[in-house]
């Protein structure tokens, strides 16, 4: 049950990943407007009473955002072009293969990734490789590492805040 | 030279990582869930990080598909690694490069609100702010306007960050370096001179140090004195230029320490310093506003101080309301929904006003809608 419930969550982030993506590109091009998109999602968050009936609000959370970065896209397409499209065009705009420009940041973003990572304590630089490039589970890691589930965990959450803070000015 | 800009944002990014890991590890139960979605409703700040943290975690596949790192190698480093190494290794340079106020708190890097020693890494990028040329003994004056805030190194090498509506005086002298503070409030990041005692006047109070880090807030006849790093000796009143320059102290100073607070009223100093929030008090730096477990109308005080939109709180019952919550100091839209999505409270725009009222008053459930 556990265990479907993760590959649960995990596809429906992979479904939104392309989007928030995309989201926090723009963030980096017009900040302005990126900042507003954040506000949004976090009144959208606020306007949910019923907090009982989200049974899961991380992926309720990655929806608000996803849904906003479409909306976002269809008024940036209106504003700059006057053409009305529709949405599952913006959408898979959204969706398409990075563009040349965009390319070329992505290269940049991951090789200052990889700076970044290089920083991390041992323990803790081992840990992402073997959840990223190895796809291990908290336990398969554990064991690897010789550590308890709990301390991989906080290894990988170490590491998730480092890499935030020194990604922060790319986006 | 120290800077704390970027401690309540280290805390922050470290929350939503270990929600991040957290949800992975296992479906939430229904306590973390609340506590969960309660986290998300605190602040429009911790929205951005998880989703920033979500966006950064889809490009660690590709970081880490590096032919160069080979597996063995990451996992004999991580084999050898003893606990004391992962101190040295985390604070991100050798134990000894460190100040001595940091030592204590080496082990705190990634820990939320202590996260002190993260300070050192974004000196690099402020410092080039380089102030003008300034004469030794020629009084400057700094000032900001409402809602702006503004960074200078003075001709020393000390820092001063001003927050809204503040002015101070600096005046340079070969005994002492002079500043006065007219209004509002500032952050003093002090170069260290034995000789030269670095000594702030605001109000009925002066703050003497040599070299440390402290921030002064002004408000009314009052003076709130908090230190980041060191030590200050607090005098109530004025000390006059001939004054001693010993940081021994005397009966009539009292010494804060880092991590302490003290308010001076009117020339009157309380007895002993308190224990201070650093987070809290230094979110200015960052133009956030931090509260937790605060009365409604000190924080809606906070926020009018920024902008040009004002909170009114006519409900003496309201004003005194906790609230607790973690906002961008120039974002007064979001803390409005947040309290409109309060039970009991109803919040209305009118023009640059926003009025917060009790919603029992009116009968009505409403809430508001932005824009």
């Amino acid at each position: 049950m556990t265990e479907l419930k993760n590959v649960l969550i995990e596809r429906l982030f992979a479904q939104h990943r392309s989007a928030l993506q995309s989201f926090f590109y723009r963030r980096i091009r017009s900040k302005p407007d990126a900042v507003d998109l954040v506000q949004e999602v976090y009144v959208r968050m606020l306007r949910v009473n019923d907090t009982d009936a989200i049974r899961n609000p991380e992926g309720y959370l990655y929806t608000v955002a996803n849904n906003l970065a479409i909306e976002h896209a269809v008024l940036e397409r209106r504003h700059s072009k006057d053409i009305d499209f529709d949405q599952p065009v913006v959408e898979a705009e959204l969706l398409r293969p990075a563009g040349l420009e965009e390319q070329v940041d992505l290269d940049v973003r991951v090789k200052r990734l990889r700076d970044v990572l290089g920083q991390l304590p041992p323990k803790c630089r081992a840990a992402v490789y073997l959840k990223y490039r190895h796809g291990m589970s908290y336990q398969e890691i554990a064991h690897k590492l010789g550590v308890s589930d709990h301390m991989v965990q906080k290894y990988l959450g170490q590491a998730l805040a480092h890499c935030r803070r020194r990604m922060a000015r790319f986006g | 030279m120290n800077i704390s800009v970027d401690k309540s944002r280290v805390a922050i990014a470290e929350q939503a990582a270990a929600w991040f890991v957290t949800h992975r590890a296992a479906p939430l139960d229904e306590r973390q869930r609340l506590q969960f979605f309660a986290w998300l409703k605190a602040s429009p700040i911790h929205v951005e990080e998880y989703l920033s943290i979500a966006a950064l975690e889809s490009s660690l596949s590709a970081a880490t598909e590096d032919p160069e790192i080979s597996l063995d190698a990451l996992l004999e480093a991580a084999h050898r690694d003893t606990p004391a190494q992962v101190v040295d290794l985390r604070s991100g340079r050798p134990a000894s490069a460190r100040p001595p106020e940091h030592t204590r708190r080496s082990n705190s890097w990634w820990v939320g609100a202590a996260a002190l020693a993260g300070i050192g890494m974004v000196a690099a990028v402020l410092v080039w702010a380089l102030g003008e040329g300034q004469w030794l003994s020629l009084p400057k004056t700094y000032q900001t306007t409402h809602g702006g805030q503004g960074m200078w190194q003075l001709a020393d090498g000390s820092v001063l960050h001003l927050n809204t509506d503040s002015s101070v005086t600096v005046r340079f002298s070969e005994h002492e370096r002079l500043v006065t503070l007219r209004q509002g409030q500032a952050l003093f990041e002090v170069a260290h001179e034995a000789v030269r005692p670095f000594r702030v006047n605001s109000g009925d109070s002066s703050t003497v140090a040599v070299g440390t880090e402290f921030d002064v807030y002004r408000r009314g006849d009052a003076t709130q004195i908090t230190v980041v790093k060191g030590r200050v000796l607090v005098y109530p009143g004025p000390l006059s230029v001939s004054s001693s320059a010993s940081m021994a102290g005397d009966e009539h100073s009292l010494s804060v320490s880092a991590g302490q607070q003290t308010t001076v009223r009117s020339g009157v100093m309380p007895t002993a310093p308190v224990n201070a929030d650093l987070s809290r008090a230094v979110a200015w730096l960052e133009r956030q506003i931090v509260f937790d477990q605060q009365p409604l109308d000190e924080v809606a005080g906070e926020f009018n101080r920024y902008n040009g939109i004002s909170f009114e709180i006519d409900d003496p019952k309201l004003r005194t309301l906790p609230v607790s919550g973690v906002f961008d100091a120039y974002d007064p839209a979001s803390f409005a929904a947040f309290l409109g999505s309060l039970d009991g409270i109803r919040v209305e725009w009118q023009g640059k006003l926003i009025r917060v009222t009790n919603a029992v008053a009116y009968h009505s459930q409403e809430k508001i809608h932005s824009h």
